[in-house]
C-alpha cells in the first residue's frame, strides 16, 4: 500500500514544523524615556527629548552691561540675537575661570530663548521609564532644577527639567542686582 | 631527841587528818545516795513527759504525711494514738491531776481529728494509688491517641472523628489534674469531682464511638488495624480510672473532711505541746517537796566536803616543802658532777643543805686533790713545748725557701719551652706568609689587567647609551605628535556627536518625514560611542607610552652618569693595585728577617732549658738532706700534740698554766709537708691548690 499524496504532504508539513525555527517574539511596547546626555559645570545631566532646540558651538558674544554675572552676552544666531548664559556661573552661583566652553545648548521656550554653555557632550540615550529614580541624591546646586534621573554605566544622570529652569524667577530676570558690577561678564 | 619528837607529832597529826577525811567522805556518800534515790523517780516522770511531747509531734507529722496515701503512715498514726493515751493514764495515776486535765482537753481535739483521718485512710490510699497509676499511664495513652490522630488524618474520615480523637489528649490531662484536686480536698474538690465524672464518661463514650461509630456524635468507625490496636491499648491503660469513677467522685466529701481534720491537728498540736511542757515544772515541784530542806542538805553534803578538802590541802603543803628542799640539794650536786665530768675541776659544791652536806664535802676535797696533780704535770711540759715551737718555725722557713726556688725553676723551664714552641710557630707562619704574599702579588697583577679591560668596556657602554638616548628623544617627539592627533580626533568626535544630536532634534521636528534621519542619527550615535571609546583608549595608551619614554630617557641618563663614575673608580683601583704590589714586596723582606730571628731565639731557649735541668738536680739533693731533719721533728710534735690534747680536757684554775696552745702545735704539722721532693708537674699542681688543704 503506497503512501498517498495527501499523506506525503502531511508528513512533509510535520517535518518542516519540527525543524522550523521559532518565530521571533516581538518586544513589548515598553515606554522609553529618550534624552541627550551632556554636562554642565562638570555635572552629568540628561535633557529630555524635545526640550533642546539645538547644540551649537559657542559663538562670539557681545557683552551686555547691567546684566547678571551668568549672562555672557548676545550672539548672532540664524539671523537673530541669542543670549548666551554661562552654565557654570548660573548653577554654581560663583565666578568661573576654567577652560573655555566650546559648546552650548539652545533652549527655545515661550518667554525664554537662550544658549547655556556646556562642559561636555556625550550622546542620545534611551531608558525604560520605570527605571527612573526619583529619590537619588543630586548635586545641591542642580537639585532644585532636576526631576529624578537614571543610572547609566555606574553613574547617576540627573534629568534637568527645562520647565523648572525657565520658571525660576532668578533665571528669568537677567538684570543685574546691586551686588554685581555692570561692566559685563566673561566666561574665560 | 628533837628529831624524834618532831617525827611522832607529825604521825599523830597524819592519823587525825586521815580519820577526819574518811568521816567527811562517809557523810557525803550518804547524802548523795539519798538524793539519787529521789532523783530516779523524777527522771521517770520527765521521760514520760518528753515521750508524750514526741508522740504529739509524731501524730502531727503522721497527719501531714497522710495526704500521700501511704498505708504505713496510717498504721503508725494509730500506734502513736494508743501510746499517748497510755502515757497520759500513767501520769494521771501519779497525781498530776490539774496538768493532765489540761492535756486531756487538748488531746481530745487531736484525737477526734486523727480518728477522722484513720476512717478516711482506706479511701485515701486507694485514690492515691489510682492517681499514681494514671500519672504513669498518661503519656502512653496520649502517645497512642496521637498515633490514632495521625492515621485518621491520612484517611477519609469526618472532621468530628479527628476532633474526638484529639479531645482525648487534653481530657486525660484534665482528669489527672482533677484527681489531684480531689485528693487535696480543698474548696474546689467538689467541682473537680463533678468535672472528673463528666470527663471520664466522655473518655469512655469517645472510645466507644471510635470503636463502633456514632452517628449522633458524627464519629466514623475506625477501620485501620493499627488505630484500633492503639485505642484498645489506650483504653486498657485508662481502665484504672474507668473502673473506679464513682468511687473517686464519691470520695470528695470524705477527703474534704480529712483535709479539715489535718488542718485541725496541725493547729491543736501546738496547744497540746504547750500543755505537755507545763508538766515539767510540776514534776520539779513534786521532787523538791520530797527532799530535805536546804539546811539539812548543807549539813550532810557541804560541810564535810569543805572540811575534807581543807585537810587534804594542809597535808599536801607539808609534804611538798620537804621534797623541794631535798631536790634542791641533789640538783646542786648533779650540776657540780656534770662540770667535773666535762673536765672543769674548779667547781665548788655548796655545803649548806643538811640532807646533802656530807656528799658535797667529799666532792670538794676530791677535786682539790686532782687540781694539784695536774699542775705538777704541766710545768715541765710547757718548757718542752716552747723549744719545739722554735725548731718548727726555723724548719718552716727553710722549707718555704726551697719551695720558692723550686717554683722559680719550674716557671723558668716552662717559659723556655714556650719560647721554643713560639719560635717554631713563627717560622712556620713566616713561610706561610711568604707564600700568601706571592699569591697576592700574582692576583694584583691579574686585577691590573682586569681594570684595563673594564675601562675599555665602560667606554663602549657610555657610547652605546648615548646613542640610545638620542633615539629615545626622537621617540618622545613622535609620541607627542601622536597625542596631539588623538586629541584632535576626540574633538572631531565631539563635533560629530553634536551633529548627531542636532540631526535627531531636526528629525523629530520633521515628524514622520524625518524618521529616516532619526535612524541615521542613532546610527551615527552608535558609531560615535565606539569611536569615543577607542579614542579614549588610544589617548590613555599614548600617554602611558609617553611616561615610559620619559622614564627610559631618565634611566639612560642615570646609566651614563654611573658609567662615568665606574671609570673614575677603575682609575683609583689601578693606582691602589700598584701600591699594594709595592707593599707586598716590602712585607716579603720583613718576613724573611723575622724567620732568621726566630731561629736564633729557639737555639737560645734550648741552652736555657739545659741549665734549668742542672739547677733542679741540685735542689733535689738539698731537699733530701732536710727530709731526715723533718721526720724527727714531726714525730716529736705528734707526741707533744697527743699529750696536749689529753691535758687540755682538764680545767684547774684561772691562772691558765694548764691550758696548752694547741693551735700552735697544729700549725707545726705544715713542716712535715716540705719533706717531700716535688717533680715539675707535682709542683704545678701544688701551686694551684691552697696551702691549708695539703696533707702529709
Amino acid at each position: 500500500m503506497s503512501v498517498t499524496a495527501l499523506e506525503t504532504l502531511h508528513l512533509l508539513e510535520r517535518s518542516y514544523a519540527f525543524d522550523a525555527v521559532a518565530p521571533p517574539v516581538a518586544d513589548s511596547e515598553a515606554m522609553r524615556w529618550v534624552g541627550t546626555s551632556l554636562s554642565i559645570a562638570g555635572v552629568s545631566l540628561l535633557v529630555g527629548e524635545g526640550e533642546l532646540q539645538e547644540i551649537i558651538e559657542t559663538p562670539p558674544v557681545t557683552i551686555i552691561p547691567g546684566t547678571k554675572p551668568w549672562v555672557l552676552g548676545v550672539a548672532a544666531f540664524k539671523g537673530g540675537l541669542l543670549p548666551i548664559l554661562s552654565g557654570d556661573v548660573l548653577f554654581r552661583q560663583r565666578p568661573y575661570s576654567g577652560r573655555a566652553r566650546d559648546y552650548c545648548m539652545v533652549i527655545n521656550r515661550p518667554g525664554m530663548c537662550c544658549g547655556i554653555t556646556l562642559s561636555a557632550i556625550q550622546c542620545d540615550l534611551k531608558f525604560p521609564i520605570e527605571q527612573r529614580d526619583m529619590s537619588h541624591p543630586v548635586d545641591a546646586d542642580f537639585a532644585r532644577f532636576c526631576l529624578g534621573g537614571f543610572k547609566h554605566e555606574g553613574r547617576f544622570l540627573a534629568v534637568l527639567d527645562i520647565e523648572k529652569l525657565v520658571a525660576d524667577e532668578d533665571v528669568s530676570d537677567a538684570a543685574a542686582s546691586e551686588i554685581f558690577s555692570s561692566k559685563g561678564n566673561s566666561d574665560d | 631527841m628533837t628529831k624524834t619528837l618532831k617525827s611522832g607529832a607529825s604521825s599523830f597529826w597524819m592519823v587525825v587528818m586521815t580519820l577526819g577525811i574518811l568521816g567527811c567522805l562517809g557523810g557525803v556518800a550518804y547524802t548523795f545516795f539519798m538524793v539519787q534515790q529521789e532523783a530516779g523517780q523524777e527522771g521517770e516522770y520527765r521521760l514520760a513527759a518528753d515521750d508524750m511531747r514526741l508522740l504529739s509531734q509524731q501524730v502531727a507529722v503522721n497527719a501531714r504525711e497522710s495526704v500521700y496515701g501511704d498505708e504505713a503512715t496510717f498504721a503508725e498514726l494509730s500506734g502513736n494514738l494508743e501510746k499517748f493515751q497510755w502515757q497520759l493514764q500513767t501520769l494521771e495515776a501519779v497525781g498530776f491531776q490539774s496538768e493532765v486535765a489540761s492535756i486531756e482537753a487538748s488531746w481530745a481535739r487531736v484525737n477526734e481529728s486523727a480518728r477522722t483521718l484513720l476512717d478516711a485512710g482506706a479511701r485515701l490510699v486507694f485514690i492515691n494509688d489510682v492517681s499514681a497509676q494514671l500519672e504513669r499511664n498518661i503519656k502512653p495513652i496520649q502517645s497512642e491517641f496521637a498515633t490514632v490522630v495521625d492515621i485518621l488524618r491520612d484517611e477519609q474520615v469526618s472532621s468530628e472523628t479527628i476532633v474526638a480523637a484529639q479531645k482525648i489528649l487534653w481530657l486525660t490531662e484534665r482528669i489527672a489534674r482533677n484527681i489531684d484536686k480531689i485528693l487535696a480536698g480543698g474548696s474546689e474538690s467538689q467541682m473537680a469531682a463533678d468535672e472528673f465524672r463528666t470527663d471520664a464518661a466522655d473518655f469512655v463514650r469517645i472510645v466507644d464511638a471510635l470503636n463502633n461509630g456514632s452517628s449522633l456524635m458524627g464519629v466514623d468507625k475506625l477501620t485501620d488495624a493499627d488505630a484500633i490496636d492503639a485505642i484498645e491499648t489506650a483504653a486498657g491503660l485508662f481502665s484504672v480510672v474507668s473502673a473506679s469513677i464513682e468511687q473517686i467522685a464519691g470520695a470528695s466529701e470524705e477527703l474534704r473532711q480529712a483535709a479539715i481534720a489535718r488542718e485541725s491537728i496541725a493547729v491543736s498540736s501546738v496547744a497540746l505541746s504547750d500543755d505537755i511542757s507545763a508538766l515539767v515544772p510540776a514534776i520539779d515541784k513534786l521532787t523538791l517537796t520530797r527532799l530535805y530542806d536546804r539546811g539539812t542538805l548543807m549539813a550532810l553534803f557541804g560541810a564535810p566536803g569543805v572540811l575534807a578538802v581543807g585537810l587534804l590541802v594542809l597535808m599536801y603543803r607539808g609534804q611538798r616543802r620537804r621534797v623541794v628542799y631535798t631536790e634542791q640539794g641533789v640538783a646542786e650536786i648533779n650540776s657540780a658532777l656534770v662540770k667535773i665530768a666535762e673536765g672543769d675541776l674548779t667547781v665548788q659544791v655548796p655545803e649548806e643543805n643538811t640532807v646533802t652536806q656530807e656528799i658535797a664535802r667529799e666532792i670538794n676535797a676530791s677535786t682539790q686533790r686532782q687540781r694539784e696533780l695536774i699542775r705538777n704535770i704541766l710545768t715541765p711540759f710547757e718548757i718542752s713545748s716552747e723549744g719545739i715551737t722554735k725548731i718548727g718555725v726555723t724548719a718552716e722557713g727553710q722549707v718555704e725557701k726551697g719551695r720558692e726556688l723550686t717554683r722559680s725553676v719550674v716557671e723558668s723551664t716552662t717559659a723556655a719551652t714556650e719560647m721554643v714552641r713560639t719560635s717554631e710557630e713563627i717560622k712556620s707562619s713566616t713561610v706561610e706568609a711568604a707564600r700568601t704574599s706571592e699569591r697576592n702579588r700574582q692576583r694584583v697583577a691579574q686585577g691590573y689587567e682586569l681594570t684595563k679591560d673594564m675601562s675599555k668596556a665602560s667606554a663602549n657602554v657610555r657610547e652605546s647609551v648615548q646613542e640610545t638616548s638620542k633615539s629615545a628623544k626622537r621617540q618622545g617627539e613622535l609620541i607627542q605628535s601622536v597625542t596631539a592627533a588623538a586629541e584632535y580626533i576626540q574633538a572631531l568626535n565631539t563635533k560629530i556627536s553634536v551633529v548627531a544630536i542636532n540631526t535627531r532634534i531636526e528629525a523629530e521636528k520633521a515628524g514622520e518625514h524625518g524618521r529616516p534621519f532619526l535612524g541615521i542619527a542613532e546610527a551615527i550615535g552608535d558609531l560615535l560611542r565606539e569611536a569615543e571609546e577607542e579614542g579614549r583608549k588610544i589617548i590613555s595608551e599614548v600617554r602611558m607610552l609617553q611616561n615610559l619614554s620619559a622614564d627610559n630617557l631618565s634611566s639612560m641618563e642615570n646609566t651614563v652618569g654611573t658609567v662615568v663614575t665606574i671609570l673614575e673608580y677603575i682609575d683609583r683601583l689601578d693606582s691602589s693595585l700598584e701600591e699594594i704590589n709595592a707593599g707586598s714586596s716590602a712585607i716579603t723582606q720583613i718576613i724573611n728577617s723575622v724567620d732568621d730571628a726566630a731561629g736564633q731565639s729557639a737555639n737560645t731557649a734550648q741552652h736555657m732549658n739545659a741549665s734549668m735541668d742542672q739547677i733542679r738536680e741540685r735542689n733535689l739533693d738539698i731537699s733530701q738532706y732536710s727530709e731526715s731533719t723533718q721526720v724527727g721533728v714531726a714525730s716529736l710534735k705528734s707526741s707533744m700534740q697527743d699529750v696536749a690534747e689529753n691535758l687540755r680536757q682538764f680545767k684547774i684554775g684561772r691562772d691558765g698554766a694548764g691550758e696548752m696552745k694547741v693551735p700552735e702545735l697544729r700549725d707545726l704539722r705544715k713542716i712535715q709537708q716540705a719533706t717531700r721532693v716535688y717533680r715539675e708537674e707535682e709542683m704545678q699542681a701544688l701551686e694551684e691548690a691552697t696551702e691549708t688543704q695539703a696533707s702529709v
